[in-house]
């Protein structure tokens, strides 16, 4: 098919091009991606920097927003300068099986021995933090504290306008939970149409005093200026803004979701021995720990904990084990449902 | 005109003819030499900007996925109507084809593209295959005891409507339809459509950021066109100052400016004409002063430069004449005017359809149009298919409103489209 033939030496020349005019784009011998800042920034520093200079290797740093586009984009067209990124659940799951992303095979990662055994059913990812969606508010604004989702909706006894996340994942979770369905029926209930019309129901009551947040850096900075005086949020944020802008904020872990962040190997990565020399190094406890200090945010390695800032301990996300108030994202759930359900979300949005 | 020689005398036939055919000789070598000197350029924007183009519009149309994953099954129920029950041969070729797909990304790559048509077929198919150790016995008895809706006649209503090679489902979705299971063209449930809504929006602010930069521009560029030497360039400089800035400083400086401790309400509170702070950010005002600000050169420079064209002594003509001032601009200036303000206006039509970042940092949900739905399309959700249709849509409409245009101007300027 000339058509396609004619694609293809576009797509080359393009990748040709884009690769002399990217300066960045050189060869090393290992690629990583990592998500913006701030969670790039602190495995910059504590991840990939040591590594370079223990290892000696010629390691390439690039970052880049979460979304599968732009990995299936460089895989796609041949040419896939990166061998490791970062991900979430669903671009875990759907690369995964889009062939995006290699499968982990395990017994190269003796690292991973002392690892909780959250995010295990990723087959092509390895968990390397956790964190939750909470309900956050500000301890010196409130006489009276909220303790669950429901208290989010109470606009009587906490009259003000509140910040939630412009997106449907989680959002419709929390507003089922606030609605009475209890934790383990979420999904269930958000699988039929009788569930999804009720979360957005519950959102109405509501709508005309909610402030929509796209990153996690302004739930708390809506919070701080006093803009609303309760929303959604990540704990680990949390912990972190308290301690470096000296605010007292609260959260409540009630009815929390739980997320896990991914490293991943890139399909045809032509450097898959290093990929593993460098996952192991990353699993190792003094360096996860290193991340969980730099953000205040949970570790699956246990014996993380004995290098952890005693500072964080209070926030950080419970052993999952014992994590009986929270209940995961259900990645599975959100890459079927996504398309339809942001749809229905945007358009909800976007009528008065 | 007859070929002659210089001296006057007519040519002979066969003389002229040679000498014609030499002509044509050195024009060719002439046009040769100047395509292959602008051969690099060309063949650069093939390859990098019109190659890549149609490509990715393609995707708005093309439908390969399923065929590829599943040819049996495509080709099982290509003669089954949906008032038929489904064949039990459809339900062999699927299992056939899931236990023999040689190439697993391809059979995610098409259970990602039915689930686009019915959320949750993905699972059930990738479901199907992972537990696919071998053929079963009972293709059907298999499917429907994984989940009851491999009975339903929508899902291998989605799976033939899918099965290319080309398709009208990202269009018809990019316009808020979708196909019934039966195959009929209907609207998306009330309160779904997302797409339409969108499209109209992006059009609205852009008409409003047109109108505006007109009203703000025009006298700016008449003041300039008609003030000293002096003062037009003071102002020249004071329009291009802010358009050498970069387009995300500025929008950043907006939003410091309009926000609810900016420095736009700390001024108004701390005068005490204000008490609660006003909501300037994140509306539609927002967005429009922005992009205001940020497209106005491109509406004051043509029109500034049509307007130094025409001599200040007709417009005295023509009040010398008895034209009153209103009569003389009407007649006189505007007419002459019109190819100005027909670039500028659809210069700052044209940019503002496609612009991404203001809205993103300065709108509300409500200030939302294509070009974020395009790009969370491409890069967040990877749905390039339904990216591509709504670029499609954008593109056309542009078309349209280019050709609509065009012919407007021309009926409302005789006198411009007869010169």
């Amino acid at each position: 098919m000339p058509a396609i033939a004619f694609g293809r030496a576009c797509l080359a020349v393009l990748t040709v091009v884009s690769l002399l005019a990217a300066s960045s784009a050189r060869a090393a011998d290992l690629a990583v991606s990592v998500f913006i800042s701030p969670i790039g920034e602190v495995l910059k520093k504590g991840v990939l920097e040591p590594y370079q200079k223990q290892s000696g290797i010629d390691l390439r740093i690039d970052s880049r927003d979460w979304g599968l586009g732009s990995v299936r984009a460089k895989v796609e067209a041949g040419g896939a300068d990166w061998d490791i990124v970062t991900n979430e659940e669903t671009e875990v799951l759907q690369g995964c099986d889009e062939g995006v992303f290699a499968e982990i095979d395990r017994s190269r990662l003796p690292g991973l021995a002392d690892f909780d055994k959250i995010g295990e059913s990723y087959k092509c990812g390895v968990p390397f933090i956790f964190y939750s969606s909470v309900l956050a508010y500000d301890k010196k604004k409130l006489k009276e504290l909220p303790s669950s989702w429901a208290d989010l909706w109470d606009r009587a006894k906490w009259p003000g306008r509140r910040a939630m996340r412009k997106n449907p994942v989680q959002t419709l979770e929390v507003a089922l939970m606030a609605d009475g369905v209890a934790r383990s029926d979420v999904y269930k209930m958000l699988a039929t149409k009788a569930g999804v019309d009720r979360a957005f129901r519950k959102l109405d009551e509501i709508k005309s005093d909610i402030v929509w947040w796209v990153n996690a850096g302004q739930s708390r900075q809506l919070l701080a200026s006093g803009e609303v005086v309760m929303g959604m949020g990540y704990d680990n944020g949390i912990a972190f803004f308290n301690k470096t802008q000296g605010t007292d904020f609260g959260m409540s872990r009630k009815d929390a979701i739980l997320l896990t962040d991914f490293w991943s190997i890139v399909r045809d990565s032509r450097h898959v021995d290093n990929a593993y020399e460098f996952l192991n190094y990353a699993a190792r406890p003094e360096i996860q720990a290193a991340v969980t200090n730099g953000l205040a945010i949970s570790t699956p390695n246990r014996k993380a904990m004995a290098f952890v800032n005693p500072d964080w301990k209070p926030f950080l996300t419970p052993n999952p084990d014992a994590l009986q108030d929270a209940i995961p994202l259900d990645a599975e759930f959100w890459v079927n449902n996504t398309d339809e359900l942001t749809r229905r979300f945007d358009a909800w949005l976007a009528a008065r | 005109m007859a070929a002659a020689h210089a001296d006057g005398a007519p040519l002979q036939p066969a003389e002229a003819k040679r000498l014609a055919r030499r002509l044509a000789r050195s024009e060719r070598s002439t046009r040769l030499s100047a395509l292959l000197l602008v051969a690099p350029l060309l063949l650069f924007l093939l390859m990098v900007f019109i190659g890549p183009l149609l490509m990715m519009l393609s995707r708005g149309v093309r439908d390969a996925e399923v065929a590829q994953a599943l040819p049996a099954t495509v080709l099982a129920l290509r003669d089954w109507r949906h008032e038929e029950p489904v064949p039990d041969a459809a339900f062999r070729a699927l299992a056939d084809d899931l236990s023999k797909a040689h190439m697993p990304a391809a059979v995610a790559e098409a259970a990602a593209r039915l689930n686009y048509a019915l959320p949750g077929l993905r699972s059930m198919l990738m479901g199907a295959r992972a537990r696919m150790r071998n053929l079963p016995a009972d293709p059907r008895a298999f499917f429907v005891g994984l989940s009851s809706r491999w009975d339903d006649k929508a899902t291998w209503s989605a799976i033939r409507q899918a099965s290319g090679p080309l398709t009208d489902f990202y269009l018809l979705s990019a316009l808020d339809l979708k196909r019934s299971p039966a195959g009929s063209i209907e609207a998306v449930p009330a309160g779904e459509s997302a797409f339409v809504p969108a499209i109209l929006r992006t059009f609205g602010i852009s008409f409003g950021v047109t109108a505006l930069a007109i009203l703000l521009g025009f006298p700016f560029a008449y003041l300039m066109a008609t003030t000293g030497k002096r003062m037009a360039s003071v102002m020249m400089l004071v329009l291009l100052l802010p358009f050498w800035t970069a387009v995300m400083v500025r929008v950043l400086a907006w939003s410091m400016l309009l926000g609810r401790e900016g420095i736009v309400n700390d001024g108004l509170r701390s005068l005490g004409l204000l008490s609660q702070p006003l909501d300037l950010l994140y509306n539609r005002t927002a967005v429009l002063v922005s992009l205001v600000h940020i497209f106005i050169p491109y509406m004051v420079l043509p029109l500034y430069s049509v307007m130094k064209t025409i001599p200040a002594s007709q417009m005295r003509a023509a009040a010398s004449l008895g034209a009153p001032p209103a009569m003389a601009f009407r007649r006189i200036f505007l007419p002459q005017i019109v190819p100005g303000l027909a670039a500028g206006s659809l210069l700052v039509f044209i940019h503002s359809l496609g612009v991404f970042v203001v809205p993103a940092v300065l709108g509300g949900p409500r200030e939302q149009g294509l070009p974020v739905l395009v790009v969370n399309y491409v890069t967040k959700a990877p749905n390039w298919g339904l990216a591509a249709a709504l670029s499609m849509v954008l593109l056309v409409s542009v078309y349209l409103l280019y050709w609509l245009f065009v012919k407007l101007t021309k009926t409302v300027t005789p006198s411009v489209s007869a010169r």
